[in-house]
């Protein structure tokens, strides 16, 4: 049955099903426990598990995702609360260096079952080191996936799948869209990674956007269908696993793309999934790929500058529409 | 690109400028910095600037004139355009109007931005002599045999794209017409006349059949193919097409209705009082034929594609020798 519930209210569901099933699974962080993190995702959860298995530790996450590690490592699964996704550049070690070769490097003796639970997504008023989306940062490294729901359905069902991995995913939650609602079924599910979700069908243009991103391409479609473009909307929902297959089909339909995420654009995932396109459907590519990050500045703090620095609707629309009609993107 | 050159707000209250001078002169190498004109308000004189670099492309407002803020007065373009801004482009005015008591009281056409087409900026010089078009172009042309070529002559603006391909649906013949070479040559008839009559009443068979088989030989022996079709169009009567196999003798030369193009044409003007025509590009190899007095005159025209020069001299000159003497094909 389905009902509408806040994308923080299916992040914490995914969480207390799987602490409720799986007893090795625990969580830590800051604020995790007492406050229930500053977005109010993880309420409730200390008082039904405990401190025991609801930690909240000191300000300090390379010791707490250093603990982390060790604990899957010797049969826990724990779920590391890295409370802004900037915050990443403080557990790079012991992420990219322990948890995601351990594994390879034991011979495959060990296994890392951890989920870094973090965000991304900037105009919230929050600030250069309070507003990044550095998903590709770790979608670089081999060893760890990485997530990116879109959607309350989406947050809990890839969140729940995240737990049951046996290796190191990372997931951010887009923070914009916490008090999003949407339908997520009662009864259980998951979301297997690597599957991308087709949200529009179309003829013309495939706009391929994550997380804070997908909503930006839908309503992009809108714009484009009061253009006469039919545009086909994809959200890959994993970056890592990457659903190739499904991309390059609907390219091949298509023949045009726009890719829309907002982490910076340079060396970013806009880039990767381009190129891969570029590469693998080229004789089916009748324009350049499209990318489109956010710029790449520092996020200002400043409300008018911040927003000019996050892909909009109007400005997926106008790409894709230039593609669709044959435009010069770039001086030939 | 191009970049519109307006005339600036120099003070708070001002309404226009007067252009007291140009700086710089249409072609003139621009550099940002570079004064580009003198400018007279109400209340002063200033030199103006260039805020982007280029080639002085146009100029709009000559020396002297009275201009509104706002109002482009000439324009920068990236790349030495020689001239290729149109003369139709003019500024685009503000809403305002200033009008001068000479002016007449007819309301002007709305003026067009002077903006090109952004399918236009490929820079001919930059290209390396490619046809540019998309991957998916590109693969769909070759697959359905079409030649982008085509579309460079229609003067189509590249890159060309999927959809330019739909300019090859409505051409006219089934390529486009590549290049043609001739070759024409009068020789004696009196034997070739001699050869119908003899045909016609031994085997019954039509002097068209012999054109074919002496036009599908001399043809085979050039190019060392087998099988071949040859079209022989009267212009009065029915096309009809024959089957010409390798080293056959005239009987087992037959009709066939195959609905292909076929690999040789035989114009026959034999019957008509001109001697030659074309009236089309030559998709294969043409033989036009006709007769003038006791000779008989021979065209062949062909895509440079089909025979080149060599081949084309030498399937002429096989056809002519079995016209002369005919009867060296029957042994």
């Amino acid at each position: 049955m389905d009902r509408e519930i806040t994308h923080s209210q299916a992040v914490n569901e995914a969480i207390a099903e799987e602490m409720r099933r799986d007893s090795t699974v625990i969580l830590l962080g800051e604020d995790v426990a007492e406050a229930g993190t500053p977005f109010k995702v993880l309420s409730g959860l200390v008082e039904e598990f405990g401190t025991e298995r609801v930690i909240d530790t000191p300000i300090a996450e390379p010791g707490f995702m250093g603990i982390a590690v060790g604990a899957a490592m010797t049969g826990m699964r724990p779920i590391v609360d890295i409370m802004f996704g900037d915050f990443l550049f403080l557990i790079m070690d012991q992420l990219c260096n322990q948890a995601a070769k351990t594994h390879y490097m034991s011979g495959g003796k060990l296994n890392v079952p951890l989920v870094v639970r973090t965000n991304l997504g900037a105009t919230r008023r929050s600030a250069a080191q309070h507003s990044q989306s550095l998903h590709a940062l770790v979608a670089h490294i081999p060893g760890l996936k990485v997530a990116l729901p879109a959607t309350p359905y989406e947050a809990k069902g890839l969140l729940k799948t995240a737990i049951r991995d046996d290796n190191p995913v990372v997931i951010f939650e887009d923070k914009l869209s916490y008090q999003m609602k949407g339908n997520v079924p009662e009864e259980e599910y998951l979301i297997e990674f690597g599957q991308a979700n087709l949200l529009r069908e179309g003829n013309d243009v495939t706009l391929i956007g994550t997380s804070s991103m997908v909503q930006t391409c839908v309503a992009a479609s809108d714009l484009l269908a009061e253009e006469g473009i039919s545009a086909e909307v994809m959200d890959p929902r994993t970056i890592v696993p990457l659903d190739e297959r499904a991309i390059l089909e609907s390219v091949r339909k298509t023949s045009r793309a726009v890719v829309v995420d907002e982490g910076h654009q340079n060396y970013g995932i806009t880039a990767e999934i381009a190129a891969r396109i570029s590469e693998k459907a080229f004789y089916h590519l009748d324009a350049p790929v499209i990318r489109l990050g956010a710029m790449d500045v520092p996020v200002p703090f400043s409300p008018a500058l911040e927003d000019l620095t996050v892909p909009t609707p109007e400005l997926v629309a106008e790409k894709a529409l230039s593609i669709c009609r044959g435009e010069l993107v770039h001086d030939a | 690109m191009m970049h519109d050159i307006i005339m600036p707000a120099l003070g708070m209250t001002q309404d226009s400028g007067r252009i007291i001078s140009w700086k710089k002169r249409v072609g003139d190498d621009i550099a940002i910095g570079d004064i580009l004109m003198e400018v007279e308000t109400d209340k002063t004189t200033m030199e103006v600037e260039a805020q982007h670099s280029g080639f002085l492309a146009k100029i709009f407002s000559d020396e002297g004139t009275d201009v509104p803020v706002g109002e482009v007065i000439a324009i920068i373009s990236d790349t030495e355009t020689d001239g290729e801004i149109p003369e139709s482009s003019s500024p685009s005015k503000p809403e305002k109007e200033i009008k001068s008591p000479t002016s007449p009281s007819v309301e002007a056409p709305e003026p067009e931005v002077p903006s090109l087409p952004k399918t236009h900026i490929i820079d001919k010089n930059n290209t390396h002599g490619k046809i540019l078009a998309s991957p998916k172009a590109k693969r769909l042309a070759r697959e359905r045999g079409f030649d982008l070529g085509y579309l460079v002559q229609l003067g189509l603006p590249q890159p060309y794209h999927v959809s330019d391909l739909k300019e090859f649906e409505s051409r006219p013949p089934a390529h486009a017409p590549g290049i043609e070479i001739y070759v024409r040559a009068e020789v004696d008839g009196t034997a070739f006349q001699n050869f119908g009559e003899l045909i016609n009443e031994r085997a019954d068979l039509p002097i068209k059949v012999a054109m074919a088989a002496f036009a599908a030989r001399s043809y085979q022996e050039v190019l060392g193919i087998r099988d071949i079709v040859v079209q022989v169009d009267t212009i009065s009567e029915t096309t009809i097409s024959y089957t010409v196999p390798e080293f056959a003798s005239l009987s087992k030369i037959v009709q066939t209705d195959e609905a292909r193009l076929p690999d040789l044409i035989i114009t026959d003007l034999t019957h008509l009082r001109f001697s030659s025509l074309k009236s089309g590009p030559a998709l294969v190899p043409t033989f036009t034929i006709g007769v003038k007095g006791d000779s008989i005159e021979v065209m062949l025209i062909s895509p440079q594609d089909s025979l080149d020069q060599l081949q084309l001299v030498n399937c002429m000159e096989g056809f002519i020798n079995r016209l002369e003497e005919p009867l060296m094909y029957l042994l």
